[in-house]
Order: C-alpha cells, then structure tokens, then sequence
C-alpha cells in the first residue's frame, strides 16, 4: 500500500494493479466471475462466523413443544423434528461440510495427480497396463466403489473422505497423464533438456504454468464433485456419525419428513447447490482468467459498461423471474393457515366459476395466491424466453406489472383477512386481478401487433441490392448459362463489415471450362460458394441477379431451389477425403441426389451409378460401388466425387481447387477426366485454383481475383501475348517454368496478401503494384472492356495516364 | 485423414499380438481381445471382492456369531466360513462358489446373497432402464437440436442457455434433485406418489432423478459431437447435393452422432448405476442399491461382495456390448481399437 502513490500516475503497463491484469478482467468478463467471487465470499464468511457465532446450545437444544414448525419470526426457516432451528442448523453444518469435501477432493488431487505423472513417465509396456487399469476403474460408478470401501475402513467421517479420495482419484490420475504425457511430448521440454536444465527447474518453469489451467479447474470440479459424494454418503448414513452432522446427514433427517416441514430437507440442499455452484463458477472463470486466448474475445465485451453487462435486461429479468418465484413458492408459508398451497389452482379456479364453497375469510387470498402464481410460473417461462426473443421481452416486463397489481393485491387481502373486513379483501383481491386481465389482453394486443421486432432479413439467400445500378449484361458471350451480376458475400464482424467478395460480375458460356485464380484470400472459393448458396454463417449474401439457363435463383423459393439447383449445378470440393462420408458407401453417397431430385431407384439407379463410376474411369465399379471411401486412394476419391456430381447430368460443375490436395501425376488424370467431360457431355465447368498452370492446361477464358473483385477476364490464349492486370502479370511470373514444371515451388509475388479488414482506399493491387501511380491511391478501377473478350480493372490498361503513355 | 494413416500403420505394426493374431481376420481377432479384457476384469473383479472381507477391520466370524457369542460358537463360524483355510484355498472356494451362483449367506437376516440379488436386481433394473430410455430418448434428440441451432456461432443465447442449464444439471448430485423432484411433485402438487412401488407412476420420480445428470452430460456431447460433424466438408458436400434437410440429418449426422453417444454410453449407464444407489434410498425404492447401503451399516460382508460383484459384472459386461456394438456400427473401431 506504501508504494501505490509511487505508480499511481505512471501509465506503466508492467506493474499493472490487480484488478486491471487481463486475468482479472477476463475473469470479470462475465456474471459468473462476479457471482463466484461473491458466492464465495459468502460461503467463507460462512464456513469461519458460524460456528463463533451459534452456540452449541442453539444448535444441539432440543425443545419438543416447537417441533416441526413452519417458518415464524423466532425460526426463520422453521424447525425439525426436535424443534432446532433450521437455518442456524445448516449454517452450522457448513465448515464441516465444506471441510470434509476439501480433504476429499484433496486426497483424491494427490492420489491422482501423482499416479497419473507417475504413470506417463513409466516404460511403454508398464505405462498401459497402469493406463488400462486407470481405465477400468473410471468404468465403475465412482460411489459404488466408495461405499464398498466404507465397508472396508468402516463408516465415520474420516472413512467418507478416505472413500471419496480414493474412488475419485483414478478419474484425476488419467487427467494428469495426458497432460503430463501432452507436456512432456513438447519441443520446447526436449530442448530445455538439451540446455541442461534439471528436471526441478524444467517442472517449475515449463510444465506447471503449461497445465496450471486444467489443473485448477479439474481440482474445482473435483471439490465439487467430492462435495455432492462425501453428503451423498452421510446422506446414506455411510459418512459423518454420531453428533456430528453435515449437510448431507440434514437431509437425511429433511426427506423423512418431507411432508410435514420441505424445508428440513429444502434448506441443506440448497446449501449443497449453492457451494456446487459457486465451485462451478469459480472454475469457470479461473478458466477464462488463465486462458490467454479468451482475453482478447472479452475486450469486446468490455467496451460496454459493467452496469450494461451486469444488469442486461436478460441477466436481471431471467434473475428477477427466478426470485418471484421462489419467493411466491414460500410465501405462503409465511401467511395466514387459511391458505393451503395445494389448493389454489383448482380453488381458485371454482371461486371464478362462482362455485366455490369456501369460508370467505380464504377466498380473497385464494384469489390473490392463484394469480400470483400462475403469474410467477408465467413470468419464468416468459424469463427465459425474453432471453432469446424481444417479443418475449417485453410481454414479461408487463407480466411483471401484473405480478406487481397482485402482489399488492394479495398483501392487502392478507392484512385485511386478519381484520374482519371480508368485503373488503375481496374487492382488493377482485380489483388486482381484474387489472391484471386487463393489462394482460392490452399488452398481447399491442406486443403481436408490433411487427418491428421480429421482423430480420434472413441469411444466406441471395437478396438484390438496391444501392448500386445494374451492371448490363456487356460480355456478348455466345449462349451464357450463368450470368451474374452484383454478387457480394459480406461478413458483419464485429470490428466491421468486410466483404470478400464484392461486387462480381460474370457470365459462364454453355460448355465453357473458365478458370478463376487468385491467391488465398481473394474470394475465389466463396464466390463459389455463394453461387451455390453454400456460404456460411455469418456470411450474407446479395446481388442484382444470378442466372442460370436465365432462370434467376435468387428469386427461387427454397423447394425450387433446391430441385433446381440439385439438378443444374453440382460441386466438387478440394480434399476427397473429408468431402466424402468416411462412414457411408460410395454406392449410398452416389445415389442419394439422383433418388431425391429424380426420383430414380432400383436398377435404374444402379445402371446410372455404374455408368458415371465408367465416365470418371473406375474399374470394378460394381465392387467399388459397395466399398467405403477409406478403401479409396486419394486420385480414386476425387474421381469418386466428380462421378457424384455427374449423377444428376448438371449443366454446371464447380471445381473448388480438385486437384490441390492431389500428387501431381493424379493432378493430371484428374484433370483429364474433367476435359473429357466437358468435351462429351458439354458440362460447363468453372475451375478454381490458385495454380495458374493447372487453368493454362484446360481452361479457355481465366478470371482473375484480387482482395474480392475481379481484376482481369481474359482468353487463355490471349494471357502471353497482350498488355495484362500488373497482378495477372505478378501471377505468370511467379511460375517458374510457366506450362512444364509445376513440381517446384512457387514462387510468391512480393508484398503481402490484402488484408481484408483494411484495404486501402483506391486500387486494392496499389501496394503492391510496380506500375501504381497517383490515381490508385484515389479512385478504385473499374472491370471494363479493353477488348471484346478481354476486361481489366487498372487504370493503366483501361485509361493510361499520359506520362505512362509517353514512356 | 487419422483413420487412413491408422490404418497404414496398423498394417505395418509388428506388435507379438498382433503377429500372434494376424492370421485371424479382423473379427475374430477383435473378440478374441475383447474376451480377453473381459476375463481379465473378471478376475480382478473377483480379487478385489475377495480381498474385502480380509482388509476389513474386526473378525468376520465374530460379526457372524453376533457379538455375545462364545468362543466355540465363533470358532464354529470360522470354520463354516472358510476362515481357518490358508487365503489361496479361500480364494479358490469364493471363485468356485461364485461359478455356482452362490455368493454365500447373510450375516443378519441369514437369506441367501442370491435370493436377495434375485429379489432385489429386478426392481434396480427397472430404474436403471427406466432412467436409460429417458437419458437416451431426451439427451440426443436435445443435443442435436441444439447442435443445429447453434452451428457455427449461431444463437449465442441459446448456447449460453444449454450451457448453464448442463452445467448446472449435470452438477446436481442425485439425492438434491430426488429431493426437490419429491418435494414439488409429491409434496407441493401431489401429482406423484413416492416411498411405494405399487403404483405404476411410481417411478417416475426415481427414474428422472436418475437420468437428469447423465441427460445434462450426453447431451452436452451429443450437441458437441452435432457440432463437429456439421463442421465437416462431408456435410457441405451432402448440402451442395441439395438434399432435403431431414436427410442430411438422419443419413449423415445421426450415426456419426450415434458412435460419439455410444462412445460414451458405458460411462453414462456405469453414472447411472451410482445413481440408481442413491436415489433408491431416497424413495425407499426396494433394489439392490438400498440393501447395499444396509449391509454396509450393518458390515454385512457377503451381501456387500455379493452385489458390489454383481454390480461390477453388469458394468463389464455392458461396456464389453458397447464395444461391440460400436464395432458392428463403426467397422474402423475394429482396427482402430488395437
Ligand atoms: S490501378 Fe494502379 S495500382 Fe491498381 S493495378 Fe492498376 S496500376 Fe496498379
């Protein structure tokens, strides 16, 4: 404290307080860090004031005349079977109970933790007995195995926690192997090692603080874990004896007399969820403090204030509507005998039907009761649905009022009842609930008539945009199949709006092959995806229109769409492998479209299938057709895919980098299978790549993609000769031997790969083009025509400056 | 992918087992391990049974004879339980009276351990089925619902809302939950009856109490594993086929779904088991869980060895079906499981 005023105005992020490391404001990050801390402390204060504050007396005597009473100013939660005090009684049990599960889950921390090291450490044979004999022993109920071991040291408390440590720890010890086998696999231990550090220093320094997080949190979960055993043994009367009792054994006491006095057993209970969760809190906040990944994620929870975070609307109401109705649940514990809480449901409903035949000094309050709870139980449910929907949000504020009006109401009818005005908390309790229908139907009213909040653009289906004019169709390409125009792909993130893909325009000729290249990053894999409306979530996609055979898809209702699409376009992914099912059939995988889209089964089906398996030259198709994809080679699997795609005869196949995964000898079998197919059955195909030399080979036309637009469009054939994109030029220098040797490595175009998030303002190419001048920094190049065939997007093609003329 | 390079190295792998077996085929030479393992756990099933009533404190017999029994009476006792054998006797006559069914007498109430297993195992079993079907029924189709509503980071709020109610479920020790199901729906509404088995809604209670932990921790993976399929290309293949929702879900998520849940169902039934020890002696529900706790008050060995062995057989047994199962449903587990 003496040296605080020393830093306190130097900005000096090394000596950060506290309350300012990232730890601590991840752990604050959300409620539940704020909870633990809270939680805790209260249990603590608990666990150390209880026993100074209670006497034994108040805890042990006995007074048989106040037994098993309900709540009353003397007893606050009652009093059991010998008329002690609930609440002081469970108090009381709290250092013991909380001690007994510490030393448990102590125990069963230091068994375990020092068998599982023991055990990564041991010779491979050695290790996995001990590791299968771990295994075997976590397939045992856990408390099964501590009540024979009760048996065994016998039943006292020592005996529970002795139990406990040791059923529990086998689960630790295969924890602390994997780690410890995770840890000591590391390079950076091996190298210690090297350096001639001593095992001491090498735990000390590397392998703690790697596994610290999983430690504590697994001990956490432990505590809790030992807690709900060590109770669930004195609750079977295996732990603590005598007179002695912890929480556990109060409940023993508590179910026997359920009927009479709920609370006997409700209150320890509680006590046990309480610590359950704080100990689950705990950990998980630890969790998120010691995770160093998590502390960026939680600055953006940060820039709201801790007021916002902490009384969200969400967070008070769902705690708000789970207070009402615990407090309603023991209410009427508290109020007048007249009021049997069974009742009041049916009662209530007879009194409004006018058949009640009650006393009226109940009616009032009976009234009162079923309103408020049927309220509380709505105001819940509503709860919990405001947590996901505005609607619900604001129906259980007003459900709020409601519950307000009759909770008035109902203490009214209370004080009014014990007076002998009966007319009186009737009409009270009458005028609460009537203001309550009223309020009700106004507020259903109003919420469903009110469409603005719920009305919400959904995602994934390409919607026109209205913000730019229609880009005409300008390419005059024989008879286009595909045509597109304005297709954006954005993504809402939440440091901003990025689009990678922007604003492409294209059209696809019937049976051409058009590549499209670019690097990583330049969208040419999720403009394929948004053209088959795969793009995933979050993405959104729009545009002006996208034909295909004229028909435009975005105006399709799902069920055309996906007939239309089923049939029309088909897609083949990069790895083979993942894209096919490991645990279904080639055959089953083959089939499934052309059953669902053609309806074709049986023979015909089968015929199709092995017909399809002969286009892309699989032999044995017939056995093939009954193997799984894991009996495939890698060459054989891709075949596989582009035989699936085939099966519905699509007019479009979309090849997202086939072949990238692939050796280079398969590369070209693969290739030539797609040639082939373009060539007899006319498929157009749209091959993706970031290999200029695989689109050289097969390819007529090649689009050329850069930070999300299209840069250049241009004829294969034309791609050596005329003026190019400086990009498209960067690209063809960057392959070495440009169409014979594509084993060597590329080599990379200088300058980095656009940055998505922060592009500059004109060209996006411009920081790292040659040719830049001060236009690019200004203006971003249109895509226009330089020739019939042939678009580009720079200035210095479409409107060159009068210096680079000159030159 | 690991499964292919699994496999590959399998088939380089020279291991003694592997070369003893090799000439089997696959399923053969997984069932001969299986039974292996089995007979194994058996085993020390057996020795660790056995073992208990030697570790435990005080003098069987004199628990037998009772506690104002003579000297001779005791000695008789010991004789009648085998005591005076030297221990590898004893344990040769435990294992051949456990290949006989016969697992010895109470000490209190002399019945025999079968009788009371045959008595008592059928009302366990009841709850312990009871709690399965509802674990499996809810936890898988609830898990995948999730699963799908919060793919790829969609409905935080959900997945925060599963998570907390999970955790917080699956954090729940059985008796609190038997309790406060008691309390609201015997006590408060009166819906349920509780403390009888003679009504069939009976056991309502003890069966929810018993599933509601592994219901929370199944379907926490269920929706994970939902997750990591619908992640997968083979799921975005299956979509650019365009096939109807219903089908990429009941053809290529569920069984990949299915394994991950069976993977696990040993684990979940063995949690089960416990609880089903617990919450019968919440409901007074007459099994094998409420004798067990009464004969360890009571150091009633036979009784304990017996059902703690009967127990352990169930447990071995449903992890050996799992396993098995899992490889009639997954054929790759056959390889991989070596
Ligand atoms: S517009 Fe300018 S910066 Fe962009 S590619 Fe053309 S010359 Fe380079």
């Amino acid at each position: 404290m003496s040296r605080a005023p020393a830093y306190s105005d130097v900005q000096a992020p090394i000596y950060l307080a506290f309350w300012r490391t990232p730890f601590f404001r991840a752990f604050l990050s959300s409620p539940s860090g704020f909870l633990a801390l809270f939680l805790a402390g209260i249990l603590f204060a608990t666990a150390l004031l209880a026993p100074l504050a209670l006497t034994k007396e108040e805890v042990y005597q006995r007074n048989v005349r106040r037994r098993l009473e309900g709540p009353s100013a003397d007893h606050i939660l009652g009093t059991d079977n010998l008329g002690r005090d609930i609440l002081k009684r469970t108090l009381y049990a709290t250092p013991l109970s909380l001690q007994l599960a510490l030393s448990a889950a102590g125990m069963a921390i230091v068994i375990g933790f020092a068998a599982g090291a023991v055990t990564a450490y041991l010779p491979g044979r050695l290790r996995n007995v001990a590791l299968r004999l771990i295994e075997i022993m976590l397939a045992f109920p856990g408390i099964l195995i501590a009540i024979m071991l009760v048996a065994v040291v016998g039943t006292s408390a020592e005996g529970a926690v002795l139990a406990i440590g040791i059923a529990f720890s086998p689960s630790l010890a295969r924890v602390a192997y994997t780690l410890a086998a995770g840890v000591a696999g590391l390079d950076y231990i091996a190298s210690a090692r090297v350096l001639g550090l001593s095992s001491r220093r090498i735990v000390a320094r590397y392998i703690i603080p790697n596994i610290a997080e999983t430690l504590i949190v697994v001990s956490l979960n432990a505590t809790a874990a030992a807690l709900v055993a060590v109770s669930s043994l004195s609750f079977l009367g295996l732990g603590v004896q005598g007179t002695q009792f912890d929480w556990g054994r109060l409940i023993t006491e508590g179910v026997l007399r359920l009927y009479q006095v709920p609370l006997l057993a409700l209150a320890p209970a509680t006590a046990i969820g309480i610590t359950g969760l704080t100990l689950g809190y705990l950990g998980e906040a630890l969790a998120r403090g010691l995770n160093p990944t998590l502390w960026t994620q939680t600055a953006s929870v940060q820039s709201r204030s801790w007021l916002q975070r902490y009384f969200s609307s969400e967070t008070m109401l769902l705690s708000g509507s789970a207070l009402l109705l615990i407090a309603f649940y023991f209410l009427p514990w508290f109020s007048p005998d007249a009021l049997d809480p069974n009742r009041t449901l049916v009662t209530g409903a007879a009194i409004l039907a006018g058949r009640a035949n009650l006393t009226e000094t109940a009616i009032g309050s009976q009234v009162a009761l079923l309103l408020l709870r049927t309220g509380a139980w709505i105001a819940l449910l509503l709860g919990f649905l405001s947590y996901f929907s505005l609607r619900f949000r604001r129906l259980c504020a007003y459900l709020g009022l409601i519950c307000g009006f009759g909770a008035g109401s109902y203490f009214v009818s209370i004080l009014l009842a014990d007076s002998t005005n009966l007319g009186a908390a009737l009409a009270s309790a009458r005028l609460g609930f009537y203001l309550g229908l009223i309020a009700t139907i106004l507020l259903i009213a109003q919420v469903f008539s009110d469409k603005s909040a719920t009305t919400r653009g959904s995602h994934n289906v390409i919607h026109p945009t209205s913000q730019a004019s229609v880009v005409e169709a300008d390419m005059s390409l024989p008879r286009p199949l595909l045509q597109v125009r304005g297709l954006t792909v954005r993504f809402d993130l939440e440091s901003g709006a990025i689009a990678p893909v922007n604003d492409i325009n294209l059209d696809l000729a019937e049976g051409e092959i058009v590549g499209v290249v670019g690097e990583s990053g330049s969208g040419k894999s999720l403009t394929a995806l948004a053209l088959a409306q795969l793009v995933p979530h979050p993405g959104i996609v729009s545009a002006h229109y996208v034909r295909l055979r004229g028909e435009d898809i975005t105006r399709m209702s799902a069920g055309q769409l996906r007939y239309f699409l089923g049939s029309e376009m088909a897609m083949i992914f990069q790895d083979p492998m993942s894209s096919l099912n490991p645990a279904l059939k080639i055959g089953t995988q083959l089939t499934e479209a052309p059953r669902v889209h053609r309806r074709l089964s049986g023979k015909d089906l089968h015929r199709l299938a092995l017909d399809r398996m002969a286009d892309v030259h699989i032999s044995a198709a017939e056995r093939r057709l009954r193997q799984y994809p894991h009996e495939f080679s890698g060459g054989m699997r891709q075949r596989a895919m582009i035989a699936m795609g085939l099966m519905n005869s699509p007019s479009l196949i979309i090849a997202d980098e086939p072949t990238t995964a692939l050796d280079v000898t398969i590369q070209a079998q693969i290739i030539d299978v797609l040639r082939e197919i373009n060539q007899e059955q006319g498929t157009t195909i749209m091959l993706i790549s970031h290999d200029i030399g695989v689109i050289v080979e097969i390819c007529s036309r090649v689009l050329v993609m850069y930070a999300g637009r299209i840069v250049e469009d241009v004829k294969v054939t034309d791609l050596l000769t005329t003026d190019k994109h400086p990009y498209t030029e960067a690209l063809i220098a960057a392959v070495p031997a440009f169409d014979s040797n594509r084993d060597e490595p590329l080599a990379s175009i200088p300058g980095r790969p656009p940055d998505l998030d922060n592009l500059p303002a004109g060209c996006a190419f411009a920081p790292r083009c040659k040719y830049v001048f001060e236009r690019c920094h200004r203006e971003a190049p249109p895509l226009l025509h330089v020739e019939e065939t042939h678009r580009i997007a720079c200035f210095l093609r479409t409107e060159p400056p009068a210096e680079a003329t000159r030159e | 992918m690991t499964s292919s390079q699994a496999l590959q190295r399998h088939s380089a792998d020279s291991g003694t087992l592997a070369r003893l077996t090799s000439r089997l085929g696959p399923w053969p030479r997984f069932l001969l391990k299986r039974a292996a393992s089995l007979f194994v756990v058996l085993a020390m099933l057996l020795a660790l049974t056995f073992l208990l009533i030697h570790l435990a404190p005080g003098d069987p017999a004199v628990r037998k004879a009772g506690i104002d029994a003579s000297a001779e009476q005791i000695e008789f006792e010991r004789k009648a339980l085998g005591l005076d054998q030297p221990l590898p006797i004893q344990f040769i006559r435990y294992v051949q009276g456990v290949a006989r069914l016969d697992f010895g007498t109470s000490f209190i109430t002399k019945q025999s351990v079968t009788e009371i297993l045959q008595q008592r195992f059928p009302r366990t079993f009841q709850l312990a089925g009871t709690g399965l079907l509802i674990v499996m029924t809810v936890s898988v189709p609830l898990g995948i619902l999730v699963g799908a509503l919060t793919r790829e980071g969609r409905n935080r709020r959900l997945e925060v809302a599963f998570m907390s109610l999970t955790s917080t479920s699956s954090a729940l020790p059985e008796f609190l939950t038997a309790t406060f199901l008691a309390f609201i729906f015997a006590v408060t509404l009166n819906w349920l009856p509780v403390g009888t088995t003679q009504k069939s809604t009976a056991i309502i209670l003890p069966a929810i109490s018993v599933s509601l932990r592994p219901v929370a921790s199944l379907a926490r993976v269920v929706r994970l594993e939902t997750l990591n399929v619908l992640a997968q290309d083979y799921i975005r293949t299956a979509r650019s086929k365009r096939l109807p929702t219903y089908v990429i879900f009941t053809r290529h998520l569920l069984p990949n779904v299915l394994t991950a849940a069976l993977t696990i169902g040993g684990l979940v039934f063995a949690g089960l088991l416990g609880g089903t020890v617990i919450v019968e002696n919440v409901f007074a529900w007459p099994g094998l869980g409420q004798r067990v706790v009464d004969a360890v008050f009571n150091l009633d060995y036979p009784v304990i060895q017996g059902i703690v062995l009967y127990f352990g057989v169930i447990v071995v047994l449903i992890n050996t079906a799992v396993d098995i199962l899992l490889a009639l449903v997954d054929p790759r587990t056959l390889v991989l499981s070596e």
